[in-house]
Formats: C-alpha cells, structure tokens, sequence
C-alpha cells in the first residue's frame, strides 16, 4: 500500500531539514539500505538510509526545500498503485500549513511533542494514510529518549549490535547523520559511566584521539552537575567544592588581611632597557622573561636594603640572611609561590630555568613543602595578563610582596617633549610593623637602578 | 660533519640508545634539524650489550637445553652434541653488529645527522662534542639527554672486568664459566644465571630480599625459583652481600669469594654483578642549564620531560623504570611536544616488564600484594599452562597466566605471565589496559585456538567465574 515518506530527523534535535539533493530519481525500485537522499540540517549534513524494499511512486519536494521533520517528501508503495487519494492529502496538508495549522515545508518547527509521545503513539503503522505528519514528528530539543525504543529494535533486525550515533525514525527509516560525533569511549569509560550515571556526551575526552577514558569520567563524575543543558533560558547555579588547597588560601589571606597593618607604594620604572635587553637574549635563544630579570633585580636591591628582607616575629624582627624569591604561580585551583633560593647569588639564566622548573612541578602539584615555603619576599606579576597595576595580600610572615603589572609603551615626557616609552608599573605590599614608608621608597628606589639598568644584573 | 667547527640545529640529542635514537628520527619526521651524539656504537646499550645480544645468547641456551634434555622425548635422538661457546657468543655480536647497523640506516632514512664522540652541555642550547677529530660546538634550540644509565657499583663489589663482572663484561665473555655468582635477581641476573646453567656452569643466585624477582608478584618468584631449583640453580635469599673479593690464591685460575651478611662465604669462579643501574647524569654540564640532579642520580623533570633551560631528558637518566621501551614512549611524547603536537601523558601504569629466561616472566599493572597494599576489591584468575591444549602438545606446560580484575568494573588491574614466551603473549593484556577493556569485552574477544594465548583468555574468565577449561 502506498505511503507517505517523510522527512526523518537526522539529530535528535532536528526540526527541520533542508532537502540538499534526491540520490534516486522518482519511479525508482531502492532496497533496502539504500541511500536515497542527502539533507541538510542546522549542524550537520547527513543521507537518508531507506530500510525497506519500495518503489519511490512519486517526489514530493526538490532539492533546496525546507521541511519539517515528520512532513511528506515523498510518497512510497509498489509500482503502478494509485496515489490519487495520497496526493490529495499532500496539497490539503500543505494547504492547512499555509494556514498555519500544522506544519508545512518552508513553514515554522514542528511542535514540540511530549518526549515519550512517539513511543507511545504507533499511529503511523496503525494509518499510515491518515495524516502522518503530525504524529510522527518526533519530539524536537528534547533529548529524545523517543527513539531509543526503535533503535534497540531495529538493530536487531539490521545491523546486529545497537546504533548508538544514529537515529532511528518510528517508520524504521534509517538516518546515518555523517559528521554527528560517534562517542568513542573506553569499555572501562562506560561501565564506569553507566554505574555513576554519567552522560558520556557530555564528556571531553582525554584519551588519544579524544577517546574518553576512565579518568575523564572519574572527574566527571566528581565534579558538580553542570547547568541545564542549552535551549533552557537560564542556566542554574553551581556549587563547586572548595578544594584543602583553596581552603587554607582562603584562611591564610583572610588572617593576613584582618590582621596586618599594610601599605602601598606604586612606582613606575623606565624599562626600555630591559626590553631591548630580552630582545636581545631572544635573539641569541635564550628564553628569558622580564619577570626572570626582574627577579634578579629584586634579589640585587634587597642585598642593598636588607632591612625590607625581613619578617616580623612579634617581639624580634628577623632579617632574613638569605634572598629567597617566591614567585606566585597560578594553578586551576588557586595559586603557589614556589621560592628561588638564594636569588642574588644565580645568574638569570639559572633564575629563569630554575623557575620554569619549579612553575611546572608546581602545576603538577609536585612540589616538595620545602620548595614552596620559607621564602623571604614574594613576587606576583599579572603583565602577561594585560593588568597595569594592581595591589597583592602579604605572603605572611614576609614583611613585602610586589605586584608587577605589564611592561607597555606609553607616552612619556623627556626633556620637555613628548616620547614613547616603555614603563611597567610596580606596587609594593608593606608589613608596616617592619617597614616604613621611608625604607619602603628607599627600596623600591635601590630596585629602580637594576631595573632601569639591567646591565648591572650580570655584574 | 667535520670536527672542529661550530653547527647549527634544530635539536640535538645526547645519546643513541632507544631513547635517543627515536628522538632524533621522531624529531626529523616532525621537520626539525637534529644531530644525534655517541660516544660509542650507536644504539646504545640495548642494542650493543644489553636487550638485543642478549635474546641471542639465551636462544642459543634454550636450542641446548632442548638437545640434550627435550629432544628424546619427541622422538629425536642426537648424536655426538656439543657447544662452541666461542660461536654462541659470535653470533650475538654479529646480532648486535646488525643492529648498529639498522640505527645507522634509519638515521640515512630520516636524515639525522650523526656526530661521534663525548657531548657537554655548556649552557642553555649549546653543546660542545669531543670527538677524534677535536671539538666541535653544536648550537640546537633544544637538546635531549638521553645519556642511559650502566650497571650500578658498589664499593663492595669491586667489579674487576676479569672475574668479578657486570652485564657488560659478561655479554662478550666467550666461555662458559664454570661457575658464576650472580648478585641479585632482576631480569638481568636471572637471565645470565639460567643462561650459564644451560651450559653447564654451577650458578648461585645471591639475593637481598626474602625472593627473586622481587619486582614481580610473589607467585611468579615461587615458580620461577621452583623452575630454577629444578635446574640445579641454587637460590639464595634474604642475605646481603657484604664484600666480594678475589680468591686470596695466585696464578690465572683465582676466582671470587662472595662473604654474605650472615658470615657466610660463598666461592666461585666467577661473579656476576647485576644490583641495578645508575644513571649517566654526572659530568655533562647539566647544571649549567638549571637542571636538578635528585635522588639516585636521576635527572629532576616534569611531565614534558623539561629538566632545565632548552634542556629535556628522556630514558634510563631520565628515572626509572630502565626499560628500552619506556624510554621510546618518552622519546615520542618529548619531541611531539617539542613539535608543538599534544599528546597523552606517558602512561607510566600500563608499562610491561619481562625476563627472559625459559620460563619467562612478563607483567603488567599491580601484583596481587600491591592491589590488597591498596585496598583495591578484586579477583584473582589464575589457569596454569599445564591446562592450555597447545602448551601440551608443545611440551611447555611449566608456569601460569594470573590476572587481578576489579570486582566492580571488571577491569584488568594486573597480569602476570610466567611460562615459555611468556613476554610474547603479554602485549594482549598491555592492550586491553590501554584500551581500558574490561572482563566482559575481554572475553567477548575470541582467542585462536589452539594457542598460548588462550590461558590469558581463560585467566579472566576464572576471574569471574566464566572458565569452561578448567
């Protein structure tokens, strides 16, 4: 008997697809995996698979036209059947669409059916006549559990293990969609996903090729629901768990905070001579940053004015003997501040690959407590982030840290006129109870020399 | 390339063993320029003195041991059979000969440049060489250290390279000593001393702990010390060795006296030094790049294999496990990420380990202690080779698959292969870990019958309770 053929939906989220061209031409006997058609939807491109012995008696639509999802695109049967009265039914269909009482080519989305509304409704075996379209649209931007049950069935039948990247329509119209992403997993990856009940779409794998291992769902499954998938207007809230490493950060910044008398100088160095000095390391391969030279300078300057290489230990302050640099390192779960040992005794180069070294075991988590503790002063540079200046918390109990902002080329004032420089601007943190303002400058002049002159860093 | 000038390359890297050589060829695929240094026969130790002389020396010890012992017994009698232990030890040079040889011609493939004689490190991204022809300084944006490891030394086993002597001096001794000290019972110890008991030297095993291969699960430490026994190989364990000495005798003859911990004295002709390696990580200027030399000696790294400015460090150097094919994974993700490409991490959990002596030994993952050291809820599957229809009709039936598969995932915590070509049937279980394949799907993959391979297929499915065969 003849029947509609529709348009089937290629992702669980089609709507609508754009017929791109027919493989067959209309009289033609197909059988079954056939492919028929290719159609075009929102993401992907995909051809239309037939699963039935069957003659296309006539074609509906043409290349290039926009159809809803469940509606005719052509009529079906063996050959010689009268489809006078399926004909009529098309033009009334279209007619009602035009209206806008059902949905129609070229016209809006298919409605959206309740989820289980396919699986429940076999209307279109029962009729297949008596107008299709509606009933069969399939439940659009809904994660369609609707045609899992077909799925399962028809796989049986067809390809002896289950389809789990394609669609099956209620009809048993088979779409291979070509680029949808198959969702390769490990067997591990999915026994562990299916017990702790894990949606591996959901997923980025980090095996090879993508491929989600078992760690990838472990971390998936630790972490918090994720929002609501897209198509829902707001997305919830999310409680993150707040990691021991986060915890003590949030302690140790609050008691410092709360607790120590602090203040600020900012000061603004000429660094055009730094700049050319790390162009020309550059040049040589040596992979030197400003903040490697300017950890020198800070270790130089406060040989020069150790009373601000110190700690304050309630009824002594201590001047510490060596100069160990804390270098804060952002990790995802907050940061460290791995120490350069005797900085003022390392050449640049040492310093540089020293905390290259140390930032990579650090985003490791590999440090050893003494590689990150003990440090006498602590240096945060955000420039490689765009920030200009800012201000940072004490690394207690060191009695200063220094916020580094960007190197950048502004205008400058120079004998009277105006030049473009480079500056780069630097705010000292200052435990009070250790350093006044006076020895603060005095510092933060000593560091200027060095700074300014970076020459003097090799000496 | 002539000595004495100053080069230019992409990478350089330091040493051609498996580590090296496959650095230097993975970085040509990757377009850049590279320059691979050796001080000695490229290939390095495994393919020179260690994996790959080896596996013929033992081949030569299993053809032996099946004329005179097994070959009655499948209906062959042998004439007048005798060794020339001169050609048996020939013929694994001419192997190693070979393999030099191939390195060579992947280099001439690939277009690695190949520069004779002793690196330093002199800074960031330049290397000065010291070869016959004088010096020359190779400049490289990156340099790879993969400089190995030799075998490690104590100040009480004074190795003398006549009579007291590691895998080195032993790999070319061209007779069979007849009788030998093997100190310590790793792969390289219990493969020399079931080697030299094949042809007929009186050998004892002198290990510290309380079993030999004490890396592998403790099952396979007993069958392979009852295989052993059975031999004629005496085992020693629990005592330490507190002093190797040369017989206090005169004259060419004076072989060892080995005085154990618990005053024990034990004489040989020979002794075999085999308690492990130490890295080659001193002396090659790493320290003028900022690299960290820690515990061991092993070179301090991170997960790129970066240990200092322009500075990366692959293989035995590297830290351990000292195995040829770690150092080639280290070689691949290395350089790939030189090159820019991501790739995994080295999966340091699912590298195989074998010994290969008859029985061999291979394994993979956690041992049965280990996983209950964890905590970890498992089974244990076991099916013994004497079961398996093809070790039968092969006549080797010595030894057993044993695998661990966790009770809620079923997945394949650790396998352990001791039996004939043991190490030939591992690479299953490695690829079923990799895959992450648990119980299930490993039983779902058919196995040919008949097949050695089958008693892998039925350990897991003893595991969980699956076995038709046994």
């Amino acid at each position: 008997m003849a029947t509609f053929y529709e348009m089937p939906a290629a992702t669980p989220t089609m709507t609508v697809g754009v017929l791109a061209k027919w493989a067959i031409k209309e009289g033609a006997s197909v059988t079954p995996q056939t492919i028929v058609a290719s159609v075009e939807t929102d993401k992907a491109a995909a051809d239309i698979e037939i699963f039935e012995k069957t003659t296309f008696l006539k074609l509906l639509v043409g290349p290039g036209a926009e159809v809803p999802t469940g509606f005719p695109i052509a009529i079906i049967g063996n050959p010689g059947e009268d489809i006078t009265s399926l004909l009529h039914t098309y033009e009334r269909m279209k007619a009602d669409a035009a209206a806008g009482a059902a949905p129609a080519p070229v016209a809006a989305p298919a409605p959206v059916a309740a989820p289980a509304a396919p699986v429940a409704a076999p209307a279109p075996e029962a009729a297949p006549v008596a107008a299709p379209a509606p009933a069969v649209a399939p439940a659009p931007a809904v994660a369609a559990p609707a045609p899992a049950a077909p799925v399962a069935d028809l796989s049986m039948r067809w390809m002896g293990h289950l389809l789990s990247d394609s669609v099956m329509e209620p009809r048993g119209r088979y779409v291979s969609a070509r680029p949808a992403p198959r969702i390769v997993a490990s067997p591990l990856a999915k026994a562990i996903a299916a017990e702790k009940g894990v949606a591996l779409s959901a997923i980025k794998g980090s095996g090879p090729g993508g491929r989600i291992v078992a760690e990838d769902v472990e971390k998936a499954a630790a972490a918090p629901a994720v929002a609501a998938p897209a198509g829902s207007a707001r997305r919830a809230d999310e409680a993150v768990r707040v990691t021991q490493m986060r915890k003590t950060i949030a302690r140790r910044l609050t008691e410092v905070h709360q607790q120590v008398p602090v203040f600020y100088l900012t000061v603004r160095y000429d660094v055009a001579r730094l700049v050319a000095l790390k162009e020309q390391a550059g040049a040589h391969g040596s992979k030197i940053s400003y903040n490697d030279l300017f950890l020198k300078a800070v270790a130089k300057a406060l040989r020069e004015v150790p009373e601000c290489n110190a700690a304050w230990q309630g009824d002594t302050i201590v001047r510490r003997g060596s100069v160990d640099i804390g270098v804060a390192v952002a990790l995802p779960e907050g940061l460290i501040t791995p120490v350069v040992r005797d900085a003022d005794r390392k050449g640049v180069a040492e310093i540089a690959a020293e905390v290259r070294a140390l930032a990579g075991r650090a985003k490791e988590g590999k440090l050893a407590l003494e590689e990150y503790t003990g440090g006498t002063i602590t240096v945060s540079n955000l420039g490689m982030f765009g920030i200009e200046k800012f201000t940072a918390i004490l690394n207690a109990p060191e009695a200063a840290i220094l916020a580094v902002g960007g190197v950048q080329q502004e205008p400058v004032v120079v004998d009277g006129a105006l030049a473009v420089g480079w500056r780069m601007q630097v705010t000292m943190t200052c435990d009070h109870r250790v350093i006044d303002g006076a020895l603060g400058a005095r510092f933060l002049a000593a560091l200027r020399v060095y700074v300014e002159n970076p020459s003097l860093l090799v000496l | 390339m002539e000595a004495g000038q100053e080069v230019t390359y992409d990478v350089a890297v330091i040493g051609s063993g498996p580590g090296g050589y496959v650095a230097a060829i993975r970085a040509q695929q990757h377009g850049l320029k590279t320059v691979c240094i050796e001080k000695e026969r490229l290939g390095g130790v495994c393919l020179n003195w260690g994996c790959i002389p080896s596996k013929a020396l033992l081949k030569a010890a299993e053809h032996w041991i099946f004329v005179k012992e097994e070959a009655a017994e499948f209906g062959i009698t042998v004439g007048d059979a005798s060794v020339d232990f001169a050609k048996v030890v020939a013929r694994s040079r001419k192997i190693a000969d070979q393999s030099e040889r191939g390195v060579r011609s992947l280099f001439k493939k690939y277009g690695v440049t190949s520069l004779a004689g002793t690196a330093r490190i002199l800074g960031p991204g330049r290397v000065a060489v010291e070869g016959s022809g004088g010096l020359t300084t190779v400049n490289a944006k990156h340099v790879i250290v993969a400089t190995g490891a030799r075998a490690r030394q104590i100040p009480s086993v004074p190795v003398d390279g006549e009579r007291v002597l590691t895998y080195r001096e032993a790999i070319t001794l061209d007779r069979c000593p007849e009788s030998v000290i093997v100190l310590g019972s790793g792969a390289i110890g219990c493969e020399f001393a079931w080697f030299y008991s094949a042809f007929g030297a009186k050998v004892t095993i002198v290990e510290g702990v309380d079993r030999i291969v004490p890396l592998e699960d403790h099952e396979v430490s007993e069958e392979l010390a009852r295989a052993f026994r059975k031999r004629g190989i005496d085992i020693v364990t629990g005592k330490f060795v507190k002093q190797v000495a040369r017989d206090g005798a005169d004259g060419a003859e004076r072989g060892v006296i080995v005085s154990l911990a618990d005053g024990t004295e034990l004489r040989a002709a020979y002794c075999l030094s085999s308690l492990g390696v130490q890295p080659n990580s001193a002396g090659i200027g790493l320290e003028t790049v900022g690299a960290v030399i820690g515990k061991g000696g092993f070179v301090d790294h991170d997960r790129d294999f970066r240990c200092g400015a322009q500075t990366w460090v692959i293989g035995d150097v590297a830290g351990p496990p000292a195995l040829a094919h770690t150092a080639y994974a280290e070689a691949h993700v290395c350089v790939d990420r030189i090159a820019g490409k991501h790739v995994a991490d080295v999966d340091y959990d699912n590298m195989p380990a074998a010994t290969y002596c008859q029985p061999q030994i291979a394994s993979v993952g956690l041992t049965e202690q280990e996983a209950k050291r964890r905590g970890l809820s498992f089974t244990v599957g076991k099916f013994p080779f004497a079961a398996n229809g093809k070790a039968r009709g092969t006549g080797h039936t010595g030894g057993f698959v044993k695998v661990l598969v966790g009770t809620k995932y079923g997945e394949i915590l650790g396998a352990h292969i001791i039996g004939h070509d043991a190490s030939e049937l591992l690479p299953d279980f490695v690829m079923a870990r990799g895959a992450e394949v648990t119980a299930e799907h490993f039983l779902h993959t058919v196995h040919a019958h008949p097949t050695l391979g089958e008693a892998m297929y039925e350990a897991v499915a003893v595991a969980i309770n699956q076995s038709c065969h046994i």
